[in-house]
């Protein structure tokens, strides 16, 4: 017997839904974290099986909680990513939790804002700052976007316990090789919007990052989509058929292998062109998308959906053919489909503006 | 000498979960620098919330001395006395 949660991030605590396999009846719980802005869930299935929260609020700041017990309990962490004062910079927004590789469990990272990225080796009860990114010598031309400059994506090669990708709002993509020791910038092929007077190679504005299972890399950027085949090296433009280049989330259905964004009008606005929510999804590694709305509001919702809330739970629906999808949009209201896509269905309540939203399938 | 004394400290409900879902905690000290210094040893997942990484008290929080707000009092070594309670408020600001 498995469950289907999805985790639901807002601007004032978390929301959890539940279903079973099925996904067609879904019970909401919360708020939990109430009053909080939940920017990141992950869950890490490593071990016990921990969700890690990324919290902030503008009044009380930053911090980080764990829960080892499906949301039922959080415990703060004691001693999170923190900035030394000499550093000369504020942590104001954690923004997301990576799990590190398979091969060291107690392995976990963080990126933030004042764009950095730390690490834990110790299960995420203390840690360090990445310097090789951190002090990396382009970040004296580092500049913010509208979200803040923030380290919004942490990546982990599941083949190569040493690489890993970062993406940095309004600066761009970097990689290491040696285990975060040292980090390149990877943005050959994407719009430089920021340029430099020094380095030219940063200063594109990188949305979300997502790595396929076969090793390619895709981004949705604030001025286009885009594919790398060769772990970041260079990028290539994948919008046909895309109404708007402009959207900030992206995922990967596990199951189908197919890939979904959400454009918006553009970064005028910010919101679904004419109220009518839309989701692109390419079943050809990005050659080529097409609208897959059946069931989604077509009318009168002029809102967006935020870089970290759009998620797949990896559980094939009944014909096999596809997945559960989830996106939650900022004026509140969350969507499922159970079959990859096909057909949308709404679920129940009208949350806070929704900042991430994850999805997991449990075993019984 | 200054007289240490024992004051309450009373807290907003989203950060009573920092101090093990209390409403209402004490803590001791003869200023107020003092006070918070104490008020952090025993619960202290509050310092973080309440100060920024520089040891300021973070701008959208007030802190309350009776009926005055600290931050128009002259410096952190406000002497506190007997029956003094000190409210934690966040600023009537954002949405």
């Amino acid at each position: 017997m498995r469950r289907v949660l999805v985790m639901v991030g807002t601007r004032k605590g978390a929301f959890f839904y539940w279903s079973d396999e099925e996904r067609r009846e879904w019970r909401l719980e919360g708020p939990l974290l109430k009053g909080w802005e939940v920017g990141s869930f992950t869950y890490d299935p490593r071990g016990e099986g921990r969700i890690w929260a990324g919290l902030s609020h503008f009044v009380y700041g930053p911090h980080l909680q764990v829960s080892t017990d499906l949301g039922q309990n959080w415990r703060q962490i004691d001693h999170p990513p923190a900035y030394e004062e000499e550093a000369g910079r504020k942590l104001n927004r954690i923004w997301c939790v990576a799990a590190g590789p398979e091969s060291a469990p107690q392995d976990l990272y963080v990126g933030v804002d004042e764009a950095g990225l730390f690490a834990s080796r110790d299960g995420g009860e203390t840690w360090n700052e990445v310097l090789g990114l951190n002090e990396h010598p382009t970040r004296e031309e580092w500049q913010p976007g509208a979200g803040g400059l923030c380290c919004h994506s942490v990546i982990q090669d599941p083949d190569d316990a040493r690489r890993l990708w970062v993406g940095i709002s309004a600066v761009g993509v970097f990689r290491t090789d040696d285990g975060g020791e040292t980090w390149q910038p990877r943005n050959e092929g994407l719009p430089i919007v920021i340029e430099g007077k020094i380095h030219k190679n940063v200063g594109t504005c990188v949305h979300s990052l997502v790595r396929t299972p076969d090793g390619k890399l895709f981004q949705q950027n604030h001025q286009g989509v885009f594919r790398s085949d060769d772990g970041a090296d260079s990028w290539q433009r994948i919008e046909t058929g895309l109404p708007s280049r402009f959207g900030f989330p992206m995922v990967q259905d596990p199951v189908s292998g197919d890939l979904f964004v959400l454009p918006l009008e553009s970064d005028e606005y910010r919101f679904f062109s004419e109220g009518k929510i839309a989701v692109y999804r390419s079943q050809d590694g990005g050659g080529s998308w097409q609208p897959v709305q059946a069931g989604l509001p077509r009318d009168g919702v002029f809102s967006g959906v935020l870089r970290h809330s759009l998620a797949a739970d990896g559980l094939a629906g009944e014909d096999g053919s596809g997945g559960g999808l989830y996106f939650g949009t900022t004026g509140g209201q969350v969507f499922a489909s159970r079959d990859g896509g096909g057909q949308w269905q709404a679920l129940p309540g009208t949350l806070p503006r929704v900042q991430s939203v994850r999805a997991v399938v449990l075993e019984d | 000498m200054a007289t240490i004394v024992e004051i309450v400290v009373d807290l907003p409900s989203m950060l009573r979960p920092f101090a093990e879902g209390q409403a209402e905690v004490t803590a001791r000290g003869s200023t107020l620098e003092e006070v918070l210094a104490d008020l952090f040893r025993r619960f202290p997942l509050l310092r973080r919330h309440l100060q920024d990484e520089a040891g300021h008290l973070r701008d959208h929080v007030n802190l309350f001395l009776n009926d005055q707000n600290v931050r128009w009092l002259e410096g952190p070594k406000i002497p506190v006395h007997l029956g003094d309670t000190l409210t934690v408020l966040q600023a009537v600001s954002g949405g």
